[in-house]
């Protein structure tokens, strides 16, 4: 769908994006993360055309990019707005004929959408006269409106209430079974694990860390465990080490760190001598956690 | 292409279906009529005369004052220190006081007393009726009969003939000047007006973060240039329905004057006779001039003026973040306009100068010099000089401004300097 070639792009010589290399495959929901100043917006300017790259290649359905393929591509910004002196319906119609719609399906699809999100008596209310809750679903239609193949959603949750929010969410889910591409700009994590296949991330202006998402999680396990029992823990052989223990009224629970070469079976054929178990899982870390550390070991590199 | 007509045709309609515009095109023509008129009124209304009380002792010049347009002569034989009580409270009059023994070969010690001093015209009306009649009493003192000097008084007025290939035309200088002068008003007016409706759309759209949505569609030049003749057509479309309304409004007026005038005519025969006269003359000047012509050189220079300015007020829009910020910014911008309008104001009265003609040739001031120049029928190949050169300048500013353009609405935060937005030309996206 989308692949993007070493591209580079400085501003008065400081370096915005640093040699970035990444594919996005075609019906996939991929994320775009880093923390503020990484270069996502500028990499996203890019794939708009809003802006060109100094040295690197965008292709786009295996061609290389044009023009013309905007049309083909929905933008929501993270800092959005929508003209508030027009009417809600005119606003909808005039952006989709921005993207090449005739006037004609640009009216359909306006009703099209109005229809699905139930909010057909705002056809002919001026934008300022909706709420924020509204305004946020008309953002999100004008968005899609034109059925574009390839969606970019920078920071798409933020400022929407929950509501809002999940409706967008399985409207994204819907079009994405559809066939839609989605690349989802965001710090959120919890959304990242909850939508994204295939993520890359951006630190300082250079990719970090690209890949599946469950590959990304199994490259970034910790080797622990937690083991809820009962009795008393002893020692551990093998150089584990016992990280955190909780106890309450009928249980114990530790998470301990295994070395490299211990598996879960040799430990748990120790400990079945001492305590009574009842359960171990392996404790895998969220998102957040390898987010900030990659970052960290970014830096101490 | 299609792109910048739809662009084109949201600009243009939303300020057309707004209420603003439905009021000023009704309030503007009202206003313009106003300015037409209310000189024609007020000096309609200044026919009550102020009075003079003459106390002639010598008794020369008993009756034989002419009465003027803001001027009366009563003539009283009271007593001096009477006369000086009944006026001491009324300001409209005053009393002249001439000696008895008043010399016509050594005209001195006339005295005016009042309770407000004479303006100097009607002081110069004063002076010169007592001029004229003391040389008429002493041309018949030396034997000139009456009927003779009845027979030098004669009244000029100048016909104005000018070269032209056609012949010589006549024209009427009061008329071209009054002429150049409002339309170079209006010029100065009317780039102001639409050149910041530009900016306001601008920092409407950069404000409103709609703009990284509409260029993620349009190139920057798409939506700056569908923004500038969007708003163009909105000016055009203005100005038809002023002209329109203005004249309606103009026909009514001069109707009105004239069925006042006949309504006079009963009463004050003399004045009436001037009525249809007066509107007559103004009609006689403004023929004179070539009016198919200014208008469309009006339009040609507005929308010249307008591509030229409005590119640079779209530039500074899109270097702010809200209107607020726009004030310091635009000052560069409003300065050229305002020298023109200025340097319009000593053009009038000299059309043919050097300096009418370098500030009548130079883009940034020829809309609103020429505008002055025009009704004088300047050689025909300095207004094409001035046209042509007019057009390459928008030409430049566009090119300037779409630079600056791409760069600024991209860009939030700190206002700019004129240091860095002078950068952004060069900034390579």
């Amino acid at each position: 769908m989308l692949s993007i070639q070493s591209v580079c792009k400085e501003y008065s010589t400081k370096k915005i994006l640093d040699n970035i290399t990444f594919e996005v495959a075609q019906g996939d929901i991929f994320g775009l993360l880093g923390p503020n100043g990484a270069g996502k917006t500028t990499l996203i300017r890019i794939i708009n055309q809003i802006i060109y790259p100094d040295s690197g290649k965008i292709y786009f359905n295996d061609k290389p990019i044009k023009q013309n393929d905007v049309a083909k591509m929905g933008y929501l910004p993270e800092e959005r707005g929508l003209y508030k002196k027009m009417k809600a319906s005119d606003l909808a119609i005039y952006l989709a004929k921005l993207k090449g719609l005739s006037s004609k399906d640009a009216f359909n699809e306006a009703k099209y959408w109005f229809e699905k999100f139930e909010i057909q008596t705002w056809w002919d209310l001026k934008v300022e006269e909706l709420s924020k809750g509204m305004q946020q679903k008309l953002q999100f239609i004008v968005t899609v409106i034109h059925k574009p193949e390839f969606v970019i959603l920078d920071e798409p949750f933020s400022g929407f209430d929950p509501l809002n929010a999940a409706m967008i969410k399985n409207e994204v889910l819907e079009l994405n079974r559809k066939g839609t591409t989605f690349m989802l700009s965001t710090h959120r994590m919890e959304t990242v694990e909850e939508l994204c296949k295939n993520i890359v991330m951006l630190y300082n202006s250079k990719p970090v860390l690209n890949g599946s998402i469950s590959d990304i999680r199994k490259q970034n396990r910790t080797n622990e465990y937690t083991i809820t029992y009962t009795g008393n823990m002893p020692e551990l052989p093998y150089g584990c080490q016992i990280i955190s223990f909780k106890e309450d009224d009928e249980m114990k629970s530790s998470t301990i760190s295994l070395t490299d070469n211990i598996t879960t079976n040799s430990i748990l054929a120790y400990l079945i001598n001492h305590i009574e178990i009842h359960s171990l899982h392996e404790k895998t870390p969220t998102f957040n956690d390898i987010f900030i550390k990659t970052i960290k070991d970014t830096i101490h590199e | 292409m299609n792109k910048i007509s739809h662009i084109i045709s949201r600009e243009f309609l939303t300020r057309v279906k707004s209420k603003q515009f439905l009021i000023s095109t009704f309030l503007g023509p009202i206003f313009m009529s106003l300015i037409i008129f209310v000189p024609v009124l007020i000096s309609k209304n200044s026919d009550n005369k102020q009075q003079i009380l003459v106390l002639d002792s010598s008794g020369i010049f008993e009756n034989k004052l002419k009465n003027g347009n803001q001027i009366e002569f009563i003539f009283s034989q009271d007593d001096l220190e009477l006369l000086k009580d009944s006026i001491k409270n009324d300001e409209e009059t005053g009393l002249l006081v001439i000696p008895k023994d008043f010399d016509i070969q050594n005209p001195k010690e006339i005295t005016y007393i009042g309770s407000n001093a004479l303006s100097m015209q009607a002081m110069n009306y004063v002076e010169s009726s007592f001029e004229k009649e003391i040389t008429n009493l002493r041309l018949k003192k030396s034997g000139v009969n009456q009927s003779f000097l009845d027979s030098l008084k004669t009244k000029v007025t100048i016909n104005t003939l000018k070269f032209s290939e056609s012949g010589e035309q006549s024209s009427n200088t009061g008329a071209a000047s009054a002429v150049g002068y409002i339309g170079s008003i209006l010029m100065y007016i009317f780039i102001i007006l639409f050149g910041t409706m530009v900016m306001r759309g601008v920092v409407e759209e950069k404000s409103n973060r709609i703009i990284e949505i509409i260029i993620s569609s349009v190139k920057p030049f798409e939506l700056m240039m569908g923004k500038i003749i969007g708003i163009a057509c909105v000016g055009l479309l203005q100005f038809a329905l002023w002209i329109g309304i203005t004249t309606v409004l103009y026909s009514v007026g001069i109707n009105f004057f004239d069925m006042q005038g006949a309504a006079t005519t009963q009463q004050v025969s003399d004045v009436a006779a001037n009525q249809p006269q007066l509107t007559g003359e103004i009609m006689n000047a403004i023929s004179t001039l070539n009016l198919p012509y200014l208008i469309g050189m009006f339009f040609f220079y507005f929308i010249g003026g307008y591509l030229l300015y409005s590119a640079l007020f779209a530039a500074i829009g899109s270097a702010v973040d809200s209107e607020s910020d726009t004030q310091q910014l635009v000052f560069p911008v409003t300065v050229p306009l305002l020298i023109g309008f200025m340097v319009s104001q000593i053009v009038v009265q000299n059309p043919n100068s050097d300096m009418a003609f370098w500030f009548s040739i130079i883009p940034l001031f020829s809309p609103v010099v020429m505008m002055v120049r025009l009704p004088f029928d300047p050689p025909i190949w300095q207004v094409a000089l001035s046209a042509g050169l007019l057009i390459l300048g928008f030409i430049g500013t566009v090119w300037i401004s779409a630079r600056i353009y791409r760069v600024g609405i991209l860009i939030y935060g700190k206002k700019p300097t004129f240091k860095e937005i002078y950068k952004w030309m060069f900034y390579k996206l």
